[in-house]
């Protein structure tokens, strides 16, 4: 089975262009940086921006995106700058993490549900009700940065979003390279986005570590790596670019952007293409 | 469109309110419920009797998945050792429950106010972290269990399970597995989970009727269910019964809105039209609508329309006024009732549905309907726009 990378965008601690990228990688450039006081690892690769002035179709649908959204539109935005083909049956496959927990917007209603350090029924009815954001699941709901990306460009063609740690990111690009294959569609974007720099998510770096040690896999502590965000879109299309999986640019994405396992699952269809010229030749 | 190796059902594990058998639900199986009550909602459809599996506490969503995929495995299982098997789960938010809620967040209140720097320093002191409900864990944990050589879990909200069921068929007609375990599991049933549908004004406060002019929401449900899904060939050579026979599935994404479907169905007309290109069907081949049918009033129309526009007078009903709204175990759990259609022939009744509205210019079974169906199309739309139709074949 082989694929086409025909174009990729992606947003990331040390860049937001590809060829940016590559080049700040193959200089040494790290996105990691100290973390501000309090928070609960030493160190973070979080993004710049983005701006989503260009990327965005309606301003008033920023307020419905969640951090992984804000990456993706323009990761995706500049994969999908050179598609000319029809956007109804254009696949989009989008690997995601869990969900954000939205705390800031939560906090309020989930503390005024509280009574003697017990969720209380009445509180939640009454108070609760009445603070709960009702916008909160349209942003926390992972497959909102499908639905966003599908609104931004149009895209009605078949898709799936797909969540599992480091692998979710191979599961959406092995996906959309086998709906290219076997013929349910032309072409196909795929990628994903991936925020885990906000303080709650530590809990779940901190929980993984737990994981990880009840099965025996480590004995440290520690989450082992330091968070960070990123997102990444490929266009796919037919035949003739082989997908070289164990590419050693595998490694270098991954210290460039640390836990973005989206990322890390495209990495190496990046590294096809740098190896291919073309757009990436420069780099 | 359809490629590779034909691919049957020969068994599933089911948990949905109505039970775990595969029959047709005749009747609403909603109960009262504490947080329900006090949210001025009449009830939700519960799974009875769920014992917590020590692998998921405090996760239903997870003990659930895991009596499924246990139940799935265990009957007719002669001759499966060995087979290369897949694991294929859909699954929902992991959304804090009350006894989280309380063990994490109010130690972190300081005089009614949130403290941060107690919460990030609480953090570092989870050295024994509760294992709460982390939705790609489950596929990972249950998938090692029975020694899965493949695993995917997707996210694509309610039209999740049914994504999962379309990806393992595949990945059993590719031949990367023998014995594909696809479906799906969830649970909204708790205090949290039912506000965030309140708040959204999604959920009934009395009555879920789906294609009814009264309709006003829908019934929250939990449950889980996955299909064993074989090669006919393995199938056959160890002599497994056949419930029913893969067809083919569609999927779209409306493009449109992240809070309402097409007014028109435009993307859910299109899922249904890819999946009958994918099974080599023409509309008249299709005998019976699984509807996702929650009883919003917005989202049945839509779907009324595309099912009009894609399949015409087809005979069509939904579980959900039974079972509830089980959101991402949706489509595995009313897919999994739909081998009853295969097994008692008969389509089954739209349960809740009374007055039913000209809005929706569906053939809604108000009865029990005699057919042996050769195909039946179930439904399954996700919150942003992901559809995903699916299609079995009798036996």
């Amino acid at each position: 089975m082989s694929a086409g990378v025909l174009a990729v965008g992606c947003v990331t601690s040390v860049g937001e262009d590809v060829a940016e990228v590559i080049a700040a990688l193959k200089a040494g450039k790290t996105g990691m940086k100290d973390a501000p006081k309090g928070y609960p690892d030493p160190q973070l690769a979080q993004v710049p921006g983005p701006d989503l002035k260009l990327w965005l179709k309606r301003k008033k649908d920023a307020r419905l995106l969640s951090r992984a959204c804000q990456l993706a539109l323009p990761a995706a935005g500049r994969a999908m700058a050179a598609f000319a083909g029809d956007p109804e049956t254009l696949g989009l496959y989008v690997a995601v993490g869990r969900e954000p927990p939205d705390a800031d917007d939560a906090s309020l209603a989930i503390v005024a549900m509280e009574r003697d350090g017990q969720l209380d029924l009445e509180r939640l009815a009454t108070r609760g009700r009445e603070l709960y954001p009702p916008l909160l699941p349209l942003r926390t709901l992972p497959n909102m940065i499908l639905a966003h990306v599908s609104i931004q460009h149009g895209i009605r063609g078949e898709n799936g979003t797909y969540t599992g740690g480091w692998s979710a990111g191979k599961q959406a690009v092995m996906a959309a390279i086998r709906a290219v294959d076997e013929g349910r569609v032309a072409f196909a974007l795929a990628g994903g986005a991936h925020s885990n720099i906000d303080p709650f998510s530590a809990g779940d770096r901190w929980r993984v570590a737990a994981i990880e040690r009840s099965f025996g896999r480590t004995d440290s502590e520690d989450p082992r790596y330091c968070p960070g965000e990123g997102a990444i879109f490929a266009l796919i299309g037919p035949g003739g670019v082989p997908v070289d999986w164990e590419s050693p640019l595998t490694e270098a994405w991954l210290q460039g952007c640390g836990d973005c396992g989206p990322v890390v699952g495209l990495a190496p269809l990046l590294a096809a293409g740098a190896h291919l010229g073309g757009p990436f030749a420069q780099a | 469109m359809r490629q590779g190796r034909a691919v049957v059902v020969t068994g599933y594990g089911l948990r949905c309110a109505a039970g775990s058998r595969a029959v047709l639900p005749r009747v609403s199986f909603a109960e009262p419920h504490p947080a329900a009550t006090a949210l001025g909602i009449a009830g939700v459809a519960q799974v009875a009797g769920l014992v917590e599996d020590p692998r998921f506490p405090d996760d239903r969503k997870g003990s659930l998945a895991a009596e499924v995929v246990r139940e799935a495995l265990a009957v007719e299982r002669e001759g499966l050792d060995g087979a290369r098997l897949g694991l294929f789960l859909g699954t929902g938010l992991s959304s804090m429950t009350a006894v989280e809620v309380a063990a994490e967040v109010y130690p972190c209140l300081e005089k009614g106010e949130f403290n941060h720097a107690a919460a990030q320093h609480r953090l570092k002191m989870l050295s024994t972290a509760p294992l709460r409900h982390m939705p790609a864990r489950v596929t990972e944990l249950l998938g090692a269990a029975v020694g899965a050589i493949l695993t995917e879990t997707s996210f694509s909200a309610c039209a999740a399970s049914a994504m999962s069921i379309a990806e393992g068929a595949r990945a059993v007609a590719r031949g990367d597995v023998d014995v594909a375990l696809a479906g799906g599991h969830d649970s909204m049933v708790h205090p949290l989970g039912m506000l965030s549908f309140v708040v959204l004004g999604a959920l009934s406060p009395g009555v879920s009727r789906p294609f009814d002019r009264r309709r006003d929401g829908f019934l929250l449900g939990e449950g889980a269910a996955v299909l064993r899904l074989e090669a006919e060939e393995h199938a056959r050579a160890r002599g497994a019964p056949i419930l029913a026979r893969w067809l083919g599935a569609g999927t779209s994404v409306d493009a449109w809105n992240v809070t309402a479907p097409h007014p028109e169905g435009h993307g859910a007309a299109l899922a249904m039209a890819r999946a009958l290109r994918d099974a080599g069907l023409v509309a008249s081949d299709i005998d019976y609508v699984n509807t996702h049918g929650t009883g919003t009033p917005i989202g049945d129309r839509a779907e009324a329309l595309a099912v009009r526009k894609v399949l015409g007078d087809v005979p069509v009903s939904s579980f959900k006024g039974a079972v509830g709204h089980t959101i991402a175990a949706a489509g595995a759990v009313e897919a999994t009732l739909c081998l009853a259609a295969f097994q008692e022939g008969r389509l089954p009744l739209s349960v809740g549905a009374e007055e039913l509205d000209p809005e929706c210019p569906v053939n809604v079974l108000m009865t029990e309907q005699r057919c042996r169906p050769r195909a039946i199309l179930s439904n399954s739309f996700g919150f942003g726009g992901q559809n995903c139709a699916i299609i079995l074949g009798a036996p």
